[in-house]
């Protein structure tokens, strides 16, 4: 087990390098960094001072050793937009993004098991094939146009919610619906045919045939069982949702990741998006490393040799 | 995993038991919720993009420039009608040599933080600009002033009088006095950026109550503030990226005036109760840049490029990509410099092509392409290809089309000349006549179509110095003919601002596309 940990944590050290290194690269590839980052009436006296200030006239491989060694001990570089740390601003809109993916994940798991677990356990039913279409549209509905439809019927219409902004529960809902459709949908599909799998092992024959009541087959044998490609999926959702929700984030003006990102590809403040790029990165293989290590602890059989 | 169990374990209960029960639930929950919307009483606008940073010189954009006039104060003022009014200066005149200006400074103003402004603030505020600028950072919208006035030394005369000495005569010094924010020694004297950054210290009619990055700015009338006291005591900066959400929140009353309404919106935004559309014309002039030396050597003839402004039919143009809201551009300078007379070239095909004839190309002219950067300016890359349409028409075609670019790549060839016989080019936004003129001057970096014109060169240099309004104003109104009749780019239009205004506000837009917000009232709403 300690091995395997080690060998997954050298392979997240790897990847977030290589994200790094592209991110790095990025900044050069979109022409001139300098001339990118300024106002249009610079002078080129003005537009050189700036390249020096912000030391974009030295070597290639000597600003890449720098940030390489900044990312090591946390220095992510400072916005030149904004002139605080990276980090700062990363540290200050990580709370938003948290609150929104926790409770888009709260309104995942809640909705897409039972759904899930239902249309499997009444397999070609009207309630399987109601839920099953509904997914299939939820999967369908572009992330913004739900957005913008729910503030239009919430907001706007009956004036129930708020239309944008963050600040109380109520705040909370529309965006975190609109973020957890798309996943909710997926989720339940897959939980679908998950215990779909499950429910026809001989294990749940010899649980039925020993007289165990139907909620018991269900849900300790069958949809333990099941969990695993749910988790890893869950796990793949919720890394992508800390990393920012660029377009629910930005439909309902929530001060989180997602927006610090555009924002800085709006500025093109090169050192934010950098950060941004990277930190969303490594959110992603945390997760992925965590969801991976609980794999024997949902089912004892998997061992990490 | 508890979580996950548990989820399960609702399902088919959850169901079953749900019955007007929850219908009741919902509506409770609801309607609680519901308590935390309706309408602000806080003047509030919404814009797309966030006031980056506190710092006044680290303030870049339009919306960043409004928010900073809020704090900070200069010490001349640019009013609606676009001109110089005094500010924290009173009054102001030339000396003997025309380098050296006195400035007569106000009374009795106090920064935020108790100190006095005077002489001394306005010294360590020029001469702080002056020092950030040579050292690489970001000066924000005093990044033309700056090298433009070239201030070479301040004197202080008295508490409330300073000598600033330019270099060389610089008529226009007043104006560009309205773009350096004056700020307290005390306070900024051996701050670091991120401190800058942090906390806004100026001499204007609000303070800052409160910063939320990325979600609004809140500003609260300064108590203590020198002159009238502002109408609104709350005034809010929201950032709201996305249109669509703009236009409710206008809507439901969460917003007073919302930025950068598209066209399309725009007309549905009209028929809303409650609300209204204010549109004025910008100052950000667009074209089509021509390469008149060093490229094609057809361009080099007035008459081909008289020709291809006479191929294009704005009006098609106006309706198709701009709902009819944009006129094509006579006049070059903006207001108060705009030649009053001066007509936009008109939809005359069969000119076009007596023109080229005349110039000798009869059989049309094939040029090398087109470029154009993508979302720059509204509808650049389709303007572009209507354009491309229009000139094929009279015979004009483009060998390799219209090509476009991302923003960054189209800015580094312009500042390297690198573009072909056309290319879209979009420049202006202030409203100074020396910095707009300077544009065309050979000797300029953003004449980016290397155009020469000896009258052109010789009106510039007596510009610089000429001292008499009227005359100034004959000089543009002289320099724009030159420009209708020379024809160094295909006149596009003048790009408008649109906003959408809460009837609860009496507020009219600018063109300098600026808000202010301490003469504005807020009316309950009549339903």
């Amino acid at each position: 087990m300690a091995r395997y940990i080690a060998k997954r944590l050298l392979m997240a050290v790897f990847i977030l390098w290589a994200v790094a290194t592209i991110a790095f690269c990025l900044t050069f590839l979109s022409g001139d960094p300098a001339t990118l980052m300024i106002g249009d009436h610079w002078t080129s006296e003005q537009i050189d001072a700036f390249r020096e200030h912000m030391g974009y006239d030295r070597p290639l491989l000597v600003q890449y050793g720098d940030y390489l060694s900044g990312l090591t001990r946390g220095d992510l570089g400072v916005s030149v937009r904004q002139q605080v740390p990276v980090i700062d601003l990363i540290i200050e809109r990580f709370p938003a993004t948290l609150e929104l993916t926790l409770a888009a994940l709260f309104l995942i798991i809640f909705v897409s098991i039972p759904i899930g677990v239902l249309s499997a356990v009444r397999r070609n039913s009207p309630a399987d094939r109601i839920a099953m279409s509904g997914a299939l549209f939820a999967q369908s509905v572009p992330t913004f146009w739900l957005g913008i439809m729910l503030i239009l019927v919430f907001g706007v219409w009956l004036r129930w919610l708020p239309v944008s902004g963050r600040g109380t529960f109520a705040h909370l809902l529309l965006p975190a619906i609109t973020l957890a459709t798309f996943s909710t949908a997926r989720i339940a599909r897959l939980v679908r045919s998950s215990m779909l799998d499950v429910l026809g092992q001989d294990y749940i024959r010899t649980a039925r045939a020993i007289g165990l009541p139907n909620w018991r087959v269900y849900y300790v044998h069958a949809l333990r069982n099941a969990l695993i490609p749910v988790i890893t999926m869950l796990g793949i959702e919720i890394g992508s949702l800390l990393g920012g929700a660029l377009i629910t984030e930005t439909v309902f003006a929530w001060p989180g990741i997602g927006r610090l990102t555009l924002q800085a590809i709006q500025a093109r403040d090169l050192p934010l998006v950098q950060g941004v790029i990277t930190f969303g990165a490594l959110m992603f293989v945390v997760v992925n490393l965590i969801v991976d290590l609980s794999y024997s602890l949902i089912d004892p059989r998997i061992r990490h040799e | 995993m508890f979580l996950l169990g548990f989820a399960g374990s609702c399902s088919v209960r959850f169901v079953k038991r749900c019955g007007s029960m929850r219908k009741s639930f919902i509506f409770v929950v609801l309607a609680s919720l519901s308590l935390g919307c309706g309408q602000s009483n806080d003047l509030t606008v919404a814009n797309s993009t966030d006031i980056s940073t506190l710092d006044p010189f680290g303030m870049f954009s339009r919306v960043e420039i409004s928010f900073a006039d809020h704090l900070f104060q200069t010490l001349t003022f640019i009013n609606r009608e676009m001109e110089v009014e005094p500010l924290l200066a009173t009054s102001w005149e030339r000396l003997e040599g025309d380098t050296t200006w006195t400035v007569h400074l106000r009374d009795g103003v106090r920064f935020h933080n108790g100190e006095v402004f005077g002489a001394a603030a306005v010294k360590y505020s020029i001469e702080t600009i002056y020092e950030r600028n040579k050292n690489g950072e970001t000066v924000g919208g005093a990044s033309v002033a700056i090298p433009s006035a070239d201030i070479i030394r301040i004197e202080i005369v008295d508490d409330l009088t300073v000598n600033l000495t330019t270099n060389g005569p610089k008529a226009l010094l007043p104006f560009y006095m309205s773009q350096i924010f004056m700020l307290p020694p005390g306070h900024y004297a051996g701050k670091i950026d991120a401190e800058r950054a942090e906390q806004a210290v100026g001499t204007g009619p609000y303070l800052v109550e409160e910063r939320i990055r990325d979600s609004h700015v809140s500003l609260i009338a300064n108590p203590d503030y020198w002159g009238v006291a502002p109408l609104a005591n709350r005034v809010v900066f929201r950032v709201i990226p996305e249109v669509s959400t703009r236009i409710a929140e206008l809507e439901t009353g969460g917003v007073h005036i919302i930025t950068d309404l598209p066209f399309d919106q725009a007309a549905l935004l009209n028929d809303s109760r409650g609300v209204h559309v204010a549109a004025i014309v910008g100052g950000r002039r667009v074209m089509i840049g021509i390469t008149t030396n060093g490229g094609n050597a057809a361009l080099k003839d007035k008459r081909v490029r008289q020709a291809l402004n006479y191929a294009i039919d704005y009006d098609a143009i106006s309706q198709g990509l701009f709902g009819g809201h944009v006129e094509r551009m006579s006049y070059m300078f903006n207001p108060p410099f705009n030649h009053p007379t001066l007509e936009a070239y008109p939809y005359d095909p069969d000119r076009a092509r007596a023109l080229l004839a005349e110039a000798g190309y009869p059989n049309g002219l094939e040029l090398d392409a087109m470029d154009t950067p993508l979302g720059k300016w509204i509808q650049d890359f389709e303007l572009a290809q209507t354009i491309e349409a229009h000139l094929a028409d009279v015979g004009v075609t483009l060998k390799n089309g219209v090509r476009t670019y991302e923003w960054g790549n189209y800015r580094s060839k312009l500042l390297s000349y690198d573009l072909p016989s056309l290319f879209m080019q979009g420049s202006g936004g202030e409203f100074e006549l020396l910095t707009e003129a300077a544009d065309l001057t050979i000797t300029s970096p953003s004449n980016f179509y290397r155009w020469e014109n000896p009258e052109y060169e010789s009106l510039w240099v007596e510009l610089q110095t000429a001292l008499d309004a009227e005359r100034r104003m004959q000089i543009g109104y002289r320099m724009q003919e030159i420009v209708h009749e020379e024809a160094p780019w295909i006149f596009m239009h003048i790009q408008p601002d649109t906003y959408g205004v809460s009837d609860r506000i009496d507020w009219k837009p600018r063109p300098d596309e600026l808000i202010h917000f301490w003469n504005v009232t807020i009316s309950e709403l009549a339903n």
